[in-house]
């Protein structure tokens, strides 16, 4: 009876969690999603592996209301596409992710918007609020700023957040229900 | 609250004769007149930084091409650039100011770099090296054509310097010796011919007051006091030190041909992330990068903080405390804290002739009881004044004078204001903040104005009908202008003067249109 209340209550889902990942109990998890170890994600988030799986690398930090969605179209044989998160990423609060793919070390600031056809790549970051929505694949370290969708080239990729990473690993547990590690088991 | 009192709702009439809301308007406390931005000299306070809230005296700030020596902002988004630290120097040259040689206690020492927290762009981009300083002594660039520019400045110095000597040696008597005689009694001659002519000159009153104490005799006056007095601009006696030697300038030529565009330049792909943009060219004058390598962090724009003066009894009106990170002024006259605001409460449709009520609300500003009367509109009695202002503005040639200006509000009604006084309790500030209930007057108390509606601490209410004028179209505005006479209380008044004056100014309100009739 408890268990058909819960069924009600969660869509379902299937989750592999690493072992040394930080996942918060209370985030939205939709599909075949699978947390590398290092991650970190924040209470109220959402990862909605609608159109496929979402297999999420090491390193990221996922912070409070963003979303990744995999909205890709099914490939030419009609399976599903896999959305590919590399490692060290960084979504902040409110940011919505639908992209083709992301790669490493890239920085999605607040409220920031990468749309179903835009592929990352390595190092880039989208500023706070900037909308990406055409087809397109960022260069590496792109910057993307304010409210003109200022360009650049950055010389470095944006710097690693190891410190923060420690720190919420640290401190996350004492205030929220973590999910335990697992190897994809669905509920 | 500030932007609702900027509106252009309600105007009044500075003694220049333009008409602007009450807090742009000062009343200086000497003259006992309205004065506007354009009837203030504005001096400069202070320079400082408005990110480290540095401050420079102005010449030195000059100097300093107005710029902050500590604080940059960042050439690609204009925001500021904030300082980071690291322990892993980058660069070609660590070996910078502090002659340090790249060590052993390299690894100790602490490396700086700006970088913008918005667009993440940080002076590594540009390979510019970290340093081991945290603040100031960041190198300027160097213009290429530094060395040109300060010739031609020095130049023409050298030529006004010249021109300045060539016009008062036609001014100068030619006597090699002073002649204190000749010179005082001809001082004297011009102040009394001045005085006997223009008795009424308040302008020169006003300025003898303050700097002609000094004995007017020859003796008592040096002769560059004396000629600043008569109005005549000053000589030098060493004048025969030999003329001013102007420096020569190469003239720049003009070269036929220009530089040929690059073969490939049709032919390559533009790549926009790597090319800067307009107005990140135009943030660095000087140089206008066109490539997002060459921009260098600008140094932060200093910024004024600047008092008023009044242009006829030369007393400041405006003065902001020295200290940048204060926001309180030593003085400020705005007629807000100096004169009873008036504001709009509520109109009924306007239609042409006919009277509709309008309901006004007068706040008194001061801690004591204030009586307030109103009047026509009069005659003015303070062009003369208006001219001063103008004749002294002109001198500078200041622009906003021929174009800024608003002189003529068109009055279009007429109401039964005149002729009544109205009592505004003192202003309390703690009472603010009380849930005190507004105070309605009896029906039948004979001692308050039967159209006085309803009286809040310092605030009172009034009802009165406008009637506008009966040529007016649908659409047309109504203004209605009448004249607001007060008691003033001077706290620190000149032993003179009066404590209590009565004081008026000219106010506009706008009161909306009349209305569209719904037929038509």
């Amino acid at each position: 009876m408890d268990n058909g209340a819960k069924a009600k209550k969660e869509v379902s889902y299937q989750a592999s969690i690493a072992v040394g990942s930080t996942v918060c109990k209370d985030i939205k998890l939709q599909g075949t999603v699978s947390i590398g170890t290092l991650t970190i994600i924040h209470p109220k988030a959402s990862i909605l592996a609608e159109n496929g799986p979402i297999v999420i690398g090491d390193g990221n930090i996922i912070e409070e209301q963003s979303v990744i969605a995999n909205k890709l179209p099914a490939d030419a044989n009609g399976e599903p596409q896999t959305l590919f998160v590399g490692n060290n990423n960084m979504f902040e609060v409110g940011c919505v992710c639908e992209a083709k793919s992301v790669g490493d070390n890239n920085v999605l600031e607040a409220k920031s918007y990468v749309g179903p056809e835009v592929e990352i790549s390595n190092g880039c970051f989208i500023g706070a609020a900037c909308r990406l929505t055409l087809p397109e694949k960022l260069p590496e370290n792109l910057s993307v700023c304010g409210s003109n969708h200022l360009r650049k080239i950055m010389s470095d990729r944006p710097a690693p957040q190891t410190s923060q990473k420690d720190h919420l690993a640290k401190v996350l547990p004492n205030y929220h229900h973590l999910k335990k590690p697992r190897q994809l088991t669905g509920s | 609250m500030a932007l609702s009192l900027e509106k252009e709702v309600v105007l009044i009439e500075c003694g220049c004769g333009c008409v602007k809301p009450i807090v742009k308007l000062f009343l200086c406390r000497f003259c006992m007149k309205i004065r506007c931005s354009y009837c203030l000299c504005h001096e400069i306070d202070c320079c400082f930084c408005a990110y480290c809230t540095m401050s420079l005296p102005p010449g030195e700030a000059r100097v300093k091409k107005n710029r902050c020596s500590s604080c940059m902002d960042c050439p690609s988004c204009f925001q500021a650039l904030s300082l980071r630290a690291t322990s892993a120097g980058r660069g070609a040259s660590f070996e910078d100011t502090s002659g340090k040689a790249q060590g052993d206690n390299a690894k100790a020492t602490k490396y700086y770099y700006f970088s913008c927290s918005f667009c993440r762009w940080s002076t590594r981009d540009v390979d510019l090296p970290d340093r081991t300083i945290a603040i100031g002594g960041w190198p300027e660039k160097e213009h290429p054509n530094t060395s040109r520019i300060t010739e031609l400045i020095d130049y023409y110095k050298a030529v006004a310097a010249r021109d300045l000597k060539d016009k008062n040696k036609k001014i100068a008597p030619k006597t090699n010796y002073l002649d204190m005689d000749y010179y005082s009694s001809y001082i004297r001659l011009k102040l009394g011919a001045h005085n006997k002519d223009n008795r009424d000159d308040k302008e020169f009153h006003s300025a003898k007051s303050s700097r002609e104490q000094a004995p007017r005799h020859s003796l008592g006056l040096t002769q560059s006091l004396a000629r600043q007095k008569v109005g005549l601009p000053a000589f030098h006696y060493a004048r025969d030190t030999g003329s001013v030697t102007v420096p020569p300038i190469t003239p720049s030529e003009a070269n036929e041909c220009t530089e040929e565009l690059p073969e490939d330049i049709f032919m390559n792909h533009t790549d926009l992330s790597k090319i800067a943009t307009l107005p990140q060219r135009f943030a660095q004058p000087e140089f206008q990068p066109e490539l997002c390598s060459d921009f260098y962090p600008i140094r932060k724009i200093l910024i004024l903080r600047k008092s008023g003066r009044c242009w006829v009894c030369e007393h400041n009106v405006l003065k902001p405390e020295i200290q940048p990170i204060s926001v309180k002024h030593k003085l400020n006259t705005s007629c807000f804290y100096h004169m009873p605001e008036v504001r709009i409460v509520s109109v009924n449709p306007f239609y042409p002739g006919k009277a509709s009520n309008v309901i006004l609300k007068f706040i008194n500003p001061f801690g004591y009881k204030t009586n307030i009367s109103f009047d026509r509109l009069e005659s003015k009695d303070e062009e003369e004044n208006a001219d001063v202002i103008v004749k002294k503005i002109s001198k500078y040639d200041r622009e906003e004078t021929k174009f800024g200006r608003v002189k003529k509000v068109e009055v279009t009604a007429y109401s039964n204001i005149y002729n009544r006084t109205v009592v505004l309790q003192p202003k309390n500030s703690a009472a603010d903040f009380d849930d005190t209930p507004d105070l309605i007057p009896a029906e039948n108390d004979s001692s308050v104005d039967e159209n006085c509606l309803w009286t809040k601490n310092n605030k009172t209410a009034i009802r009165i009908a406008v009637t506008p004028n009966s040529d007016l179209q649908p659409g047309d505005k109504v203004v209605l202008g009448f004249s607001v006479i007060y008691s003033f209380l001077q706290s620190n008044a000149a032993p003179d003067l009066p404590a209590e004056l009565n004081l008026s100014f000219r106010i506009f309100l706008s009161l909306g249109n009349i209305v569209i009739s719904e037929e038509s």
